[in-house]
This record gives C-alpha cells, sequence and structure tokens, in this order.
C-alpha cells in the first residue's frame, strides 16, 4: 500500500499502524508530511487546551512534529498513531511549562487528586437539556477556568474521542487514574457552570 | 458492579453496544445522580466541540518545510556517521592483523642498529599508534559536523 493510500485514511487500523511505524523508522519523508496534514488539527487543538497559549502551542507545535521524526522508531505500531503522538505532544509542552512556570501540569494535578471529591447536588442539573449557543460559551468559559490536567482529559475524550485505554497511554497513567480524573473533571466544571449562569 | 460506578464507566467511556446504551438509559431515568454526571459529559462535549481550534495554515506550511529540512539534515548525518563507523571498524581489523608483522619489524630494526629494548618497543608503540591517531583526526573532523547537524534540528 502506498503512503498516499494509507494515510487518506480517517481512522487507523493495525496494519496501517504498522505501516506508520515502518516509515517513521525510514524517516520517510512524504509520510511524515501525510501524517502532518492529517493530525494537525487535532494535534494543535490538544495543545492549546492543555497549554492554554496559542503562541507556545505553535511552537511546541512544530517541535512536536520534530521530535516524531527524530524518535519515530519508538513507536512500535502496536497503538494509535494519535496516542503516542499526543503523548509527545504532552511530554514536550510539560517540559516547556516547567521551564517557564514552577507550576507543570502534574503539580496543578497533584494540588486538586488528592482533594475529596465535592458532593453532588442529587436532583437533575440542568444540563440534561439540549444546548444553545449561549450555552455553550459558558461552558467553554468553564473549561478554561479548569486545572490543566483536568482539561486535558475532558478535550482528549470528549472532543478527540479518545477510548479511555489510549487516554492513559497519552498521559501515562493508569486506566484507574484516568477515571477518576475524567470524574472529578466533570465534578469540578459543575460548580464553575453554577456560577457562569 | 455497583450500578452507579457501572453507570458511572459508561458515561465516561461511552456506552458500547445497544444493551448498555439501553441499560444505561434506564439508569439514568431512575437516578438522579448519575443523570446528572451524564448530563456534565454532554455539556463539556458539546462546548467542546463547538470550538474547534485550527491550526493555522502558516505554521503547518512552516511545519512540512522545517521537518523536510531536517530529515534531509538526519540523512547527511546518518550518512556520514556511517561511513565513520566503516572506517573505524576497517581500521580495527587492519591494526588488528599488522600488529604481530610491526612487532616483528621493530624487532628486526632493533637487532640491525643494536637497540636497546626500550628503544624499539616504544618505536613499535608510536608506529602502531600512527593509524589510530589518522581514525580519531578524522573522525573529529566528522563529529562535529554531526553536532551541529543535531543542534540544527532544535529550533
Amino acid at each position: 500500500m502506498s503512503t498516499a493510500a494509507y494515510c487518506a485514511a480517517v481512522t487507523w487500523t493495525p496494519t496501517e499502524n504498522a505501516e506508520i511505524a515502518r516509515g517513521l523508522r525510514r524517516r520517510d519523508p512524504d509520510l511524515l508530511d501525510h501524517l502532518i496534514e492529517q493530525y494537525q488539527h487535532r494535534l494543535f487543538r490538544y495543545l492549546v487546551h492543555v497549554t492554554g497559549d496559542r503562541q507556545l502551542s505553535e511552537d511546541l507545535f512544530q517541535e512536536t512534529w520534530l521530535r516524531v521524526l527524530e524518535r519515530g522508531r519508538q513507536y512500535d505500531g502496536r497503538h494509535a498513531f494519535v496516542a503516542w503522538l499526543l503523548g509527545i505532544a504532552r511530554n514536550l509542552a510539560i517540559d516547556t511549562v516547567r521551564r517557564k512556570r514552577p507550576a507543570s501540569l502534574d503539580e496543578l494535578l497533584d494540588s486538586t487528586e488528592h482533594e475529596p471529591l465535592p458532593v453532588t447536588d442529587a436532583a437533575p442539573g440542568p444540563f440534561d437539556r439540549l444546548f444553545t449557543a449561549e450555552q455553550r460559551l459558558h461552558v467553554a468559559g468553564a473549561l478554561d477556568h479548569l486545572p490543566a490536567a483536568y482539561r486535558e482529559v475532558l478535550v482528549l475524550r470528549f472532543q478527540e474521542e479518545l477510548p479511555l485505554e489510549e487516554i492513559a497511554r497519552v498521559v501515562a497513567a493508569p486506566l484507574s487514574t484516568v477515571k477518576s480524573r475524567l470524574y472529578r473533571a466533570l465534578e469540578a466544571l459543575a460548580p464553575l457552570l453554577e456560577d457562569a449562569r | 458492579m455497583n450500578p452507579h460506578n457501572r453507570a458511572r464507566d459508561l458515561i465516561l467511556a461511552g456506552a458500547g453496544d445497544d444493551a448498555q446504551r439501553s441499560w444505561l438509559e434506564q439508569h439514568l431515568a431512575d437516578c438522579p445522580r448519575c443523570a446528572s454526571l451524564a448530563g456534565l459529559a454532554s455539556s463539556a462535549s458539546g462546548a467542546l466541540r463547538a470550538r474547534p481550534e485550527l491550526a493555522p495554515p502558516a505554521v503547518v506550511h512552516a511545519t512540512h518545510l522545517l521537518v523536510r529540512a531536517r530529515a534531509l539534515q538526519l540523512a547527511e548525518t546518518r550518512a556520514r556517521m556511517r561511513m565513520l563507523w566503516i572506517g573505524m571498524a576497517i581500521g580495527i581489523l587492519v591494526g588488528i592483523a599488522t600488529t604481530p608483522l610491526l612487532w616483528i619489524f621493530a624487532e628486526w630494526v632493533g637487532e640491525t642498529y643494536a637497540l636497546p629494548s626500550l628503544a624499539w618497543q616504544a618505536g613499535f608503540f608510536v608506529l602502531w599508534f600512527i593509524p589510530a591517531s589518522f581514525a580519531a583526526a578524522i573522525a573529529l573532523a566528522v563529529r562535529p559536523a554531526a553536532l551541529e547537524g543535531r543542534a540544527g534540528g532544535n529550533l
């Protein structure tokens, strides 16, 4: 199968992942061109959500693809390429944020993960309705106020629609941690949404 | 499994098949707490999808060029390093093969000119190190270029 043909697919099968792994081992520039085209928006979106900084995300976007070129041999093709790609982007973002600010993504997470779970209102929330544009704006604003580690899992799950197992791979954490982080992220979103209303 | 935990897992992971979906719907109808969580998930999902961030075309274009240039640089460095390794391997093999001959030659020179053992043995070591010195000089000439190539990629 040619590079162009297998890159045209939106969803990668294990065989295609193996083809990508082989191409990355060869440092095939054509394959990289196709991968950049294919994953540009997903990668950029993820970086913007995680760092909260468009300019920084643009720099990290380029660095991530250079890292993919240089470390392509480390991708074994057994798992989805996108998870590996976002994992690289995540590590670069953490390193950069750590250099710029004392509080990294992990530290932000540490400060919130051990807090007791907030008590949920047993009554049905106001969110069971269909969304209006205004409501979406409220939610988007609330998302920006979440800690980066929470925003990250929400983006990976609900925007990138990655399975939990792949999210665990991206954030290099056990599946149970991903589940609890997602749960806590949603719980943390509730009061912010209430405030935004 | 506790039905609330099961519902929570399905909300977070996404209900897979029809049976799971229908079970979840039924549970959400009876459980306000899980329904609230499902609502939050739906809110987050809707809001995130409503504001897609697109990669700026100029950045994507620059990335293509950057990656191409770096790929070329890496290929050149790799070829250069391969030559270096081949040269080193040949040097080692030649060194191993010629050491006894060199020793015999140095010994012969020592006997012919009645030199003290220490002198012809020192001469042997000097001669023995000449190919290695050449190899080191070549390596030093090639290595900085390889390092430059690596540093140049971290833009």
